[in-house]
């Protein structure tokens, strides 16, 4: 038995109401005075309203509820996908009520390109080139955006996902966090922008293993040799040009 | 073959991969793990010789050493083979499968989404 | 990353200190004649982890391998599929009648076809 809308006359979205703080719905409490069980006509529904269903489940059988965007400021992104239809719409459904019930708006789920690969083979292990098969797999996906919501709530909700996570469905979730320019340097223990020239850890290996090398003898009597000559004419006229280009900045200046 | 063994056939023991393997496979395994191990010399290497605000003398110098190091130290001697049946043609990179033992997976319905395509 | 010409007029002068400022700005590298200095060997991510996990890792054990670690009191109780499929075949020749045959004390029965004359 499904409880009209007409019924859940109290329970609604705070954004209708004109206020932005969510309202916590799923309430027992709440349930037993904003229900109306007083119409119950038949048995089943005598049975039924005896013992109501919470209201959160109720609400499963409608669309999911959202809060509209206010700051247009995005906070996160999810991506739902699976190579079936299934997965990918119930579960961007679930993170779309779970969203609702934390007060995050969100927008979506949009869906995203779908992706078919295939692949042809031969039928046979040997020869036999004219009987072939057709393969394809499809990768369905959806993509939820989160809104003007704090990290600590979007990271709260992935942990609420991933808990309640179904199987043959991929989740990817990016979370946008900004940061002042002063906490980064402090972060990365930087104190000009010199320091800003680190490089990688890959890079790192190999040239700290070039650096070896270059201090090897087998390299080094080469480099010792043509410390005296000037360098090679692709360096001098480089070097030619930033002189030109530093004396007329200094001038400039 | 068991776990943790060692293949000793080809100079420096390498450790042998899990489930069922042949001779090209092993061979390519080895390939691939003595390529991954001296990948950071390589570039170095290859770095020396490409730059060319360095002496020529040093350049060639690297280029010499690239010459010298084995060919199963380079990335570009791996093949790509079939993981279960180990034919080195007709492989599929999505899969590590070739043409024939991805249609008996594909088949059997143990490929995760791959279907017969109909259009 | 523009190139800067070998001669240079006001615009172009002009254009090269632009060049200069931004690099500066952007934490880029200043190259305006391109010169090739390799850098890109040392920008360029190292696959060889990803080439090298390509074959199944040999990280978990087979029946084959648990059977051996124990002792030989112990051993019947990992089944493989070599045990699997003598058992099937015993059974089949058991159902047929070719089963092991039983030991018998004393010397065999003489065979009356075979008694010399």
């Amino acid at each position: 038995m499904r409880i009209s809308a007409s019924k859940l006359k109290n329970i609604k979205p705070a954004s209708v109401t004109g206020g932005y703080a969510p309202k916590v719905i799923a309430n027992h409490d709440l349930l037993a005075k904003d229900l109306d069980l007083s119409i119950a006509a038949d048995e089943k529904d005598a049975a039924l309203a005896s013992k109501p269903v919470p209201l959160a489940v109720e609400l499963t059988y409608y669309k999911p509820m959202k809060w509209p965007v206010h700051h247009n400021h995005l906070t996160g992104d999810i991506t739902v996908r699976s190579y079936g239809i299934y997965n990918v719409e119930l579960f961007s459904d679930f993170i779309l009520r779970v969203g609702y019930y934390l007060g995050i708006p969100m927008t979506g789920p949009t869906p995203l390109p779908l992706k078919i690969e295939s692949w042809t083979t031969i039928r046979g292990p040997f020869i036999h080139a004219k009987s072939k098969d057709n393969w394809e797999r499809k990768t369905r996906s959806r993509l939820i955006k989160c809104w003007d919501c704090t990290p600590e709530v979007f990271e709260l909700m992935m942990s609420v996902v991933e808990k309640y996570g179904i199987p043959n469905l991929g989740v990817k979730s990016q979370l946008y966090v900004d940061h002042s320019l002063e906490s980064i340097k402090k972060d990365l223990n930087m104190v000009d922008s010199v320091a800003l020239k680190t490089v990688s850890k890959e890079e790192d290996a190999v040239l700290a293993r070039v650096r070896e090398l270059l201090a090897d003898p087998a390299f080094k009597r080469h480099l010792d040799a043509d410390a005296e000559r000037v360098k090679t004419e692709a360096t001098q006229e480089h070097k030619r040009l930033e002189s030109e280009v530093d004396a007329e900045v200094t001038a400039q200046v | 073959m068991a776990i943790g063994n060692l293949a000793n056939r080809f100079g420096i023991p390498v450790l042998i991969p899990g489930g069922r393997f042949n001779a090209r496979m092993l061979r390519d395994h080895f390939k691939r793990q003595q390529s991954a191990e001296h990948e950071v010399t390589v570039n170095a290497l290859r770095y020396i010789s490409r730059n060319t605000t360095l002496p020529p003398r040093a350049r060639i110098e690297a280029q010499l050493q690239m010459a010298a190091m084995p060919n199963y130290t380079k990335i570009m001697s791996t093949k790509n083979r079939c993981t279960l049946s180990g034919r080195g043609r007709a492989v599929f990179r999505a899969f590590r499968l070739n043409r024939f033992t991805f249609r008996q997976l594909a088949r059997a319905g143990k490929l995760s989404g791959v279907i017969r395509a109909m259009w | 990353m523009p190139v800067v010409p070998n001669t240079l007029t006001p615009a172009a002068l002009r254009l090269a200190q632009l060049i200069k400022l931004s690099c500066g700005v952007f934490n880029e590298v200043y190259n305006p004649t391109q010169i090739r200095t390799g850098a890109k060997y040392l920008k360029r991510k190292l696959k060889g982890h990803v080439t090298g996990s390509y074959y199944t890792p040999n990280s978990f054990p087979s029946v084959y391998d648990l059977k051996k670690h124990f002792p030989k009191e112990i051993q019947h109780r990992f089944i493989t599929n070599e045990d699997k499929y003598k058992l099937h075949m015993t059974l089949a020749r058991k159902r047929r009648g070719k089963g092991k045959p039983k030991k018998k004390d004393g010397p065999p029965p003489e065979d009356p076809k075979s008694k010399k004359k």
